[in-house]
């Protein structure tokens, strides 16, 4: 399956690939102040699991910031 | 309240944009801003928020000028190192413009105090440095049905949202778990900061305040927008449902 993750695309993930796959594979899923945004909707951390991803999806990783 | 010669004259190149004209700069002018947080974000945009002639700003923060905030948080000079910023900035601000009013908190923003800051201001900037603040003004604000923007640096990225309490998102609801208790393990090694991002974020967030007390439709909200100066990459996302 192809995903387009901050703006790079990739062939190489599995199908019934989901949110929280693709943290664990890139070893980010413990970063509390990240949120997930696929085709432009952001998805709160209690979805991760559930969503799968489909084909050409493009996945927006943003971490929110507290400095000021 | 009608523009005397001279407001006429500071204020020309705003009052000449077809969608503001002197009523807006006169609705500026008696309009109430609470920033909390007196750094670099705050510097920008009080500079900002003060020079289009907002007529009553309130700063809120505890901390004092030092060295490493010099080179992002540009109200300060060496001189003013271990000085109270808001009491610098008030200094400034009302040397900037003679028309604005500058009410000071030299305090830290807390669970105690919050209401009793914040209410009675038309909308609140904030400009803090942590999660924890953060929440608590989107509390407060939600509370006290007073709108907030919210932003937020770190890096070379930002972010802005606006929020109204009871009509749009929260900010917190972009979070299942709030990382409040988690962030200062983080905290050592997020504190880097490139001092641009922190202009363009401010002055998307006081392009918002602005917008809302000019009544603007098109706000960040139920949305944020996300800027990298790294990469130059700038989107908009939509909140979750």
């Amino acid at each position: 399956m192809r995903l387009i993750v901050d703006s790079v695309s990739s062939n190489e993930y599995p199908a019934h690939f989901s949110i929280a796959d693709l943290l664990r594979k890139m070893d980010v899923e413990a970063v509390p102040w990240l949120i997930i945004a696929v085709n432009g909707q952001f998805y709160k951390r209690d979805k991760f699991e559930e969503t799968l991803l489909n084909d050409g999806d493009k996945v927006d990783l943003i971490y929110v910031r507290g400095g000021g | 309240m009608s523009l005397n010669k001279e407001q006429k004259e500071k204020y020309y190149h705003t009052t000449f944009l077809k969608e503001i004209k002197e009523e807006g700069q006169e609705k500026l002018l008696s309009s109430k801003v609470i920033v909390i947080g007196a750094g670099g974000l705050a510097s920008s945009a009080l500079t900002y928020l003060a020079s289009m002639g907002i007529g009553n700003i309130t700063i809120v923060d505890d901390d004092k000028v030092s060295l490493n905030n010099l080179p992002r948080q540009i109200l300060y000079t060496y001189q003013d190192i271990g000085e109270y910023k808001v009491e610098v900035a008030k200094r400034r601000l009302e040397m900037l413009n003679p028309d604005v009013k500058v009410s000071i908190y030299k305090e830290k923003l807390t669970s105690q105090n919050a209401s009793r800051i914040i209410k009675g201001h038309d909308i609140v900037l904030d400009c803090t440095d942590n999660f924890e603040t953060k929440f608590l003004i989107d509390d407060t604000c939600h509370t006290l049905n007073i709108p907030f923007v919210i932003a937020g640096v770190s890096d070379y990225q930002g972010q802005v949202s606006t929020c109204l309490p009871h009509k749009s998102k929260s900010f917190k609801s972009l979070f299942s778990t709030l990382p409040i208790n988690i962030e200062q393990k983080y905290k050592d090694e997020d504190q880097g900061v490139y001092p641009p991002v922190i202009g363009l974020i401010s002055d998307i967030a006081i392009s918002e305040v602005v917008k809302y007390l000019l009544g603007f439709k098109d706000l960040l909200i139920d949305k944020m927008l996300i800027a990298n100066l790294k990469t130059n990459d700038f989107k908009i996302i939509k909140f979750p449902q």
